[in-house]
């Protein structure tokens, strides 16, 4: 079962395509005439070049200068394209029209705190169609809060809190869709170990799910 | 005993740049070999989902030593080891401009390396934090065991090495060029090697400071990255000050190597080496201002996010440069397809790999998802192994004959780059498909999906690891056994073949002038027996054990700091008697120099060496200083309540010693200009003060000052308040105590009467160094006293 691709997942993605596209051909076109003039004067006549003055050929330099031109415009395209997604990711909805879960992180595990105080480890549900807004910290030392699928993450440091947000527009005909969450920051010998689950459910559910923990956690 | 090159004796005692040049190669392979067979430990526990090859506890071990290992201890001294060799030879000095120091730059790191390897014995294992050593993971709380404590010991170590040398190389490129080595005629790898130096002098202090207060925490009890005031990203901002620079420590050596041997094997000059050579300036300012793009995730603010981003970006465009000029030479060329000749361009191919995917990494957005995973395993591995270790095995096989005056065996040399080349690819490029897989993990059962990349890589790992080590093996064998090569089998041009230091180049406009042919350099044939002997004579007067036993006594200080107390007394007293010894030892006419050395109209026209050298040190003391500086006013500013000045100092007591210090100052001068004077007299009593006046000072402030503090209440584990301020006035204190120790030295000369107006180097040398040592207190007192 191959799960949804999130919003932020396929800005990720578009982003990256660009990225790649401009990449591969920069990259391929240098590779390709090094490539080439290395095979092509392999098998030159010897001749002692090291006199003949680069200046000789001054097309070269236009050339340079219309290469550096060129891959400039690129970097500019690139990192304005980067800039636009950075504002979404890095801008949470308001958070009146959100739920705001702390995630505390821990040697070695998540534990996720809902606005009426009800807590879990390693287990976060979420409601669909609803921007769930990550409060991270660390009570110990550094660790990392990823959602490998959102292409989203976000360091856990003690004594900072840091935001992220996501969103899953759509349940796709599902009960409900479990992503991975996934510590990103050596913490110690736990960390291979240090994941947690992300379940995605209707509201109806959640919020039964949230009421009888919390009915479960007051009497207990 | 010199005339054997097996000699152990030789080894020990040599300061000649070129065996030592030897010796860090060797050394940096077998840090290399080392580091290289725990990466293949590594990819055997990752080939399965479940590895059962290590236990996490081992395998995060296994990541932290061969992270440190590498980058550390291999990658940037197998690049020292050529600058060692070439960068004498191609500007026409004699040897480097302070022989002594450039073996104890080696020593100490040898003795660094050992230690580091060594914490693998002790109980609780060595450092487990991975090369990065995180805060606070890397404090005493969550990794007691003393392994960690030595590990971040010989780093620091480590950077008090690579910062004499960055000096002694700096001094030796600006200072003893042979006459006719313009700026513009210098070789492109010696070039780099400046630009590499000048990076590296900026950028080991501030690790070299992370790890002075890295220890005092771990030792002491300080909380400087304990603390929730800033604890965790104040080492980010050290570390990565330092490790985004250090990439390119790693990486200009090997472009520079490139760059020569693009040029011998095409047949051509360099294409616009100006150019060529201001992108590397540029490239080399540009790493300095761009570590924030390694905490973009830490939650830092967006707008200073997005000025490093653009940053890292545009350190792309010089690059882009160096390649486009690197291809450029090509063409119209006549190449010859050797073995360096592959080498040099499959490491091109993976500068221009690892460059495009940096620019990925600059994207903050796209760092959402990279960081932390695979794919910047993989950039970085294109970076730093891929550049760096083909381009400097192209550097080996260049300068193979002219080192060991052999050849090395082509085909086996063009079959194992076929397999390095092959085995890298497979190896390193299932990284970048690898997006979502954290880094430093041990095993991912959870996510089965990852195991038939995993498994590619590790097929690749075990083509590419013996094919490394295969070509090692070729090397040092042909080192011995292979047919002796002409003099210049490449028919290169460069200065280190040729001996001749009159060519013009062909891009200078000027042209090369009337100059006649200064000290040819013939290829040696190093370890042929005529060599060797010729040498000897010559030779004996330069050898001395200082520089070993200093390193020795060294590494005993810190092992027994941290383990053992009795051990770190003698390695303090074995380190204080060589270090006499050193001091007695007139050096004058040891060395020689060449007759003339290149005269720059501005800044060096009358700045002697010795000078130069202390300049260039001090520079990194200021930065050392900057570093702790910073930190202090970081955690400073991050704090709601810091306890008033007024109240914890006797601010009295402070002005009063800060007028006893810069009095002494003033004794200083006056014993400087008394010299000049030959007025013998004002030389004693300017000595006589600055050494009395010192001596109160830190008088003042141990016996005075701090009892006083600590018996109300303000201790040096009391807080981070406490913590900075024992921190910086003990750093300040130490070298006060450094500055005493030469004052002493100075006036038992003095008072014999050996300084004149012609000869009192070292009196203007530890002059200079004393000023310094109070214009770091006019900084100290008012951070502390008055605000």
């Amino acid at each position: 079962m191959s799960l949804p691709v999130p919003p932020t997942g396929s800005d990720f993605w578009n982003l990256f395509s660009a990225f790649f596209i401009i990449g591969l051909v920069a990259g391929g076109t240098v590779v390709a005439m090094m490539t080439y003039w290395a095979y092509a004067n392999r098998k030159k006549v010897r001749r002692h070049l090291f006199t003949v003055h680069h200046t000789h050929f001054r097309s070269r330099a236009r050339e340079a200068v219309t290469i550096a031109v060129i891959s400039t415009t690129l970097l500019f395209t690139l990192a304005i394209l980067s800039d636009n997604i950075v504002t979404h990711i890095q801008y949470p909805p308001d958070p009146a029209q959100s739920l705001v879960i702390d995630v505390t992180a821990f040697q070695w595990a998540f534990k996720f705190t809902y606005p009426n105080n009800v807590s879990v480890v390693s287990d976060c549900k979420i409601p669909v169609d609803t921007p769930v807004i990550f409060n991270v910290t660390s009570t110990d030392v550094m660790h990392d809060f990823g959602l490998p699928d959102f292409k989203v993450k976000i360091d856990a440091i003690p004594g900072r809190y840091n935001i992220i947000w996501i969103e899953v527009p759509s349940l796709e005909d599902q009960n409900e869709l479990i992503y991975k969450i996934h510590c990103y920051e050596l913490c110690g010998i736990g960390h291979t170990y240090m994941m947690a689950n992300l379940t995605v459910m209707s509201q109806s559910a959640f919020d039964q799910w949230l009421n009888q923990t919390a009915a479960s956690q007051a009497g207990g | 005993m010199y005339n054997s090159h097996f000699s152990i004796k030789r080894w020990l005692t040599t300061t000649n740049h070129k065996d030592i040049g030897l010796l860090y190669l060797v050394t940096s392979v077998f840090f290399l070999i080392l580091a290289g067979t725990i990466a293949l430990l590594v990819r055997g526990q990752l080939s399965t989902p479940n590895g059962s090859l290590l236990s996490p506890y081992l395998y995060e071990q296994a990541v932290s030593y061969h992270g440190l290992i590498m980058i550390l201890w291999f990658l940037s001294p197998f690049g020292t080891a050529f600058a060692n060799y070439f960068v004498p030879t191609q500007i026409g000095a004699k040897d480097m401009a302070f022989p002594r120091l450039n073996a104890l730059s080696y020593w100490v790191y040898v003795a660094s390396g050992l230690i580091l390897v060594s914490t693998i014995f002790l109980p609780g294992g060595g450092p487990q934090a991975g090369w990065t050593m995180y805060a606070p993971l890397n404090t005493a709380e969550y990794m007691p065991q003393p392994g960690m404590t030595i590990g971040v010991l010989a780093v620091g170590m480590l950077a008090a090495s690579v910062t004499m040398s960055s000096v002694n190389f700096l001094t030796t490129i600006l200072r003893t060029r042979i006459k006719s080595m313009k700026w513009w005629k210098m070789p492109a790898f010696s070039w780099s090697i400046m630009f590499t130096n000048f990076l590296m002098l900026f950028a080991f202090p501030p690790l070299a400071a992370g790890a002075i207060l890295l220890t005092l925490d771990r030792v002491v009890g300080t909380v400087f990255f304990s603390s929730s005031l800033g604890g965790a990203l104040l080492w980010d901002q050290l570390f990565w000050f330092f490790g985004h620079p250090e990439v390119y420590v790693v990486v200009l050596p090997a472009l520079g190597a490139i760059a020569e041997i693009f040029i011998t094997f095409s047949r051509r000059p360099l294409f616009q080496k100006r150019v060529f050579i201001i992108a590397m300036a540029i490239v080399t300012v540009l790493s300095v201002g761009v570590w924030i793009h390694h905490m973009f995730m830490t939650g830092i603010n967006l707008q200073v996010r997005e000025v490093f981003s653009f940053t890292t970006m545009s350190i792309s465009v010089p690059f882009e440069a160096l390649v486009i000029g690197l291809i450029l030479t090509l063409r119209k060329s006549a190449i010859r397809i050797t073995t360096p000749m592959l080498y040099a361009m499959g490491a091109l191919f993976f500068v221009i790999l690892g460059g495009i995917t940096g620019v990925f990494q600059a994207s903050i957005a796209l760092d959402y998802a990279f960081r932390g995973t695979y794919w910047t395993v993989g950039h970085f591995h294109y970076v730093m192994v891929g550049t760096t270790i083909f381009g400097l095995v192209a550097a080996l096989y260049y300068w193979f004959p002219k080192i060991t005056g052999r050849m090395y065996n082509e085909k086996t040399g063009k079959v194992t780059f076929l397999f390095s080349f092959i085995g890298f690819n497979v190896l390193y490029f299932p990284y970048f498909l690898l997006l979502d897989m954290p880094r430093r993990i041990a095993s991912y059962s959870a996510n089965p999906e990852w195991w038939p990349l995993n498994l590619t890589a590790t097929i690749g790992a075990i083509i590419f690891g013996p094919a490394l080590l295969i070509t090692f093996l070729n090397i040092g064998r042909s080192a011995f056994t292979g047919k002796f090569s002409e003099p210049n089998p490449w028919e290169a041009v460069s200065t280190e073949w040729t001996g001749n230091y009159t060519i013009p180049e062909p891009d200078d406009p000027e042209g090369g002038g009337e100059i006649a042919i200064e000290e040819p350099q013939p290829t040696e044939g190093f370890l042929t027996k005529e060599f060797s002997e010729t040498k000897s004579e010559e030779n004996r007067d330069k050898l001395t054990y200082l520089p070993s036993i200093v390193s020795a006594g060294l590494a005993m200080f810190i092992y027994g700091l941290v383990l053992l107390a009795p051990l770190a007394a003698a390695g303090l007293i074995v380190m204080a008697a060589a270090a006499i010894k050193w001091f007695k030892d007139s050096y004058s006419g040891k060395f020689a120099e060449i007759k003339e050395s290149v005269k720059e109209k501005w800044p060096f026209e009358t700045v002697s060496k010795e000078k130069l050298g202390v300049w260039v040190f001090l520079m990194s003391e200021i930065i050392l200083f900057g570093c702790l500086i910073s930190s202090y006013v970081y955690v400073r500013l991050r704090s709601d309540l810091w306890p008033l000045a007024a109240q914890t100092h006797n601010v009295t007591i402070g002005t009063l010693n800060t007028i006893v210090l810069l009095t002494s100052s003033l004794a200083m001068i006056l014993a400087v200009q008394s010299v000049r004077d030959n007025d013998q007299l004002g030389v004693k009593a300017g000595l006589l003060g600055a050494f009395g006046l010192g001596a109160t000072f830190l008088m003042i402030k141990l016996a005075i000052e701090w009892p006083r503090e600590i018996a109300n209440g303000f201790v040096i584990t009391g807080g981070i308040a406490p913590s900075t301020y024992y921190t910086l006035m003990g750093a300040h204190a130490v070298h006060v105590g450094i500055g005493l120790g030469g004052l002493a030295y100075l006036m038992a000369k003095g008072f014999a009467g050996k300084f004149t107006s012609q000869s009192h180097t070292s009196l203007e040398l530890i002059g200079l160094y004393w000023a310094f040592v109070d214009i770091v207190w006019i900084f100290l007192f008012p951070l502390f006293y008055l605000i």
